[in-house]
């Protein structure tokens, strides 16, 4: 995917929060006059239960639109989403734009000429209409993620090297690496550990629960070792020991070293299974790619992959 | 990391094993801080005893390039710059076999040595 490319197609999912921000900031600097002094923020089923001062109003709900804006932007940015990916990503992003536009610039409508906000209400005919309007957005934006250039098609087994490691007969040989992350990939687990010990705390206990495990599942993977060696592929250890998986070397056909972009090739991070190959991704970057016997293919993200994709394809050769 | 030994061949396997990580640290293959594969398991990987690997890694631990941990593994170390170290380390084993080679006592090539420090 070109830089085009990328940065239209980010456009395309900013846009709409930039939008509704600019309407309900244009609204609200035409009409604020006419809101009462204290305004409804906050609503408990249908009727308001929350108040606060116009500011209070109109800033938090300028920086939750290009805030969520910027942070779909940034997604499809820098994540590169194949087709599969925008076609979930696009539909939230455009129903989330609808839903806090309607709710935003409705609350604000509803509002306007009252002596007091105290006990507005909005009606159920409010809801289904925003229904209408979040589901109609969606919509849109489903259809609006097939646009643009069409995806490359992956490269069949063409990507990569599958070269050769001289042995003299009679060598034992072991290849070992630990499996490579980013600092990226650290700070994020680092962050959301550190939100669950923050909510514990708090005294959250069912919230930091999740987080913890979201933040120790990769934990673990940080430390996960490939080995190559006669007895075939093993992923796993420390930690994992009992985890591990061994491809037996009877079931390896080949091998090659490959460039992987986990949300393009795998449409995500960690333990993926897709058809056709199945892997370990942790980072953009150089990976080991398997070869099953059968066709199917197992793919690591692991540095130094060329000297394991060589020492594999030996092992293999010599069987 | 890569491994390579020969069963067949004159040197000890520990000692092949300890030559494949000190190349792999010249190289800068292996970074500071990193740890090496835990014994078992590299000596179950490469079909050789335990004891073997942990002769090799003890020795790495006397050149100045490995510490051991209990707990922790074999880590990389080797001063502020490992990949000159693990030359040195090279250098130094030269410097003994070149000595072996003239038919040297252990103290002749110390003499020599100390000889060289001193200037």
């Amino acid at each position: 995917m070109d830089h085009d490319t990328r940065l239209r197609r980010a456009a395309v999912l900013v846009l709409p929060y930039a939008a509704i921000a600019l309407v309900y900031g244009t609204l609200f600097a035409m009409w604020s006059g006419r809101l009462p002094e204290e305004v409804a923020i906050h609503f408990s089923g249908l009727t308001a239960d929350g108040y606060s001062s116009q500011a209070g109003m109109v800033w938090p709900a300028l920086g939750v639109l290009l805030g969520m804006g910027a942070l779909f932007g940034a997604a499809q940015y820098f994540g590169r989403m194949p087709l599969e990916a925008r076609r979930l990503i696009y539909p939230v992003s455009y129903g989330c734009a609808a839903l806090m536009g309607y709710l935003f610039i409705g609350t604000f409508m509803l509002q306007l000429d009252l002596e007091s906000a105290r006990g507005v209400a909005l009606s159920g005919r409010h809801m289904l209409a925003g229904s209408v309007v979040v589901l109609l957005s969606g919509y849109i934006g489903f259809r609006l993620a097939a646009l643009g250039p069409q995806d490359p098609a992956p490269e069949p087994g063409g990507a990569g090297v599958a070269p050769r490691l001289p042995m003299s007969p009679g060598q034992q040989a072991s290849w070992t690496r630990a499996v490579g992350t980013t600092g990226l990939g650290l700070l994020v687990v680092g962050s959301v550990l550190l939100a669950a010990v923050l909510a514990a705390a708090l005294g959250a206990w069912m919230a930091a629960l999740p987080s913890l495990l979201f933040g120790l599942v990769p934990l673990a993977f940080l430390s996960v070792r490939v080995t190559v060696d006669r007895r075939g592929v093993r992923i796993g250890s420390g930690l994992l020991a009992r985890f591990g998986k061994t491809i037996p070397l009877e079931r390896i056909a080949g091998a090659r070293s490959q460039q992987i972009s986990p949300m393009k090739d795998f449409q995500g991070w960690g333990y993926r299974v897709r058809p056709g190959r199945s892997g370990l991704v942790t980072r953009t970057g150089e990976a080991l790619t398997v070869e099953l016997v059968g066709g199917r293919e197992f793919v690591v993200t692991v540095d130094d992959s060329k000297t394991a994709a060589a020492l594999l394809n030996t092992l293999v050769d010599g069987k | 990391m890569l491994f390579r030994i020969d069963p067949s061949a004159t040197q000890p396997l520990s000692d092949q094993i300890a030559s494949c990580v000190r190349g792999a640290i010249a190289d800068g293959g292996v970074a500071r801080g990193e740890r090496l594969p835990a014994a078992r398991e590299l000596a179950e990987s490469l079909g050789v005893n335990m004891h073997t690997v942990l002769r090799g890694y003890q020795r790495l631990r006397e050149e100045g390039l490995i510490e051991l941990r209990r707990g922790r593994g074999a880590v990389v170390s080797g001063g502020t710059d490992p990949a000159a170290q693990a030359h040195l380390v090279r250098t130094v084993q030269q410097l003994v076999e070149e000595a072996r080679v003239l038919g040297l006592s252990d103290q002749q090539v110390l003499d020599l040595v100390r000889t060289g420090l001193a200037h």
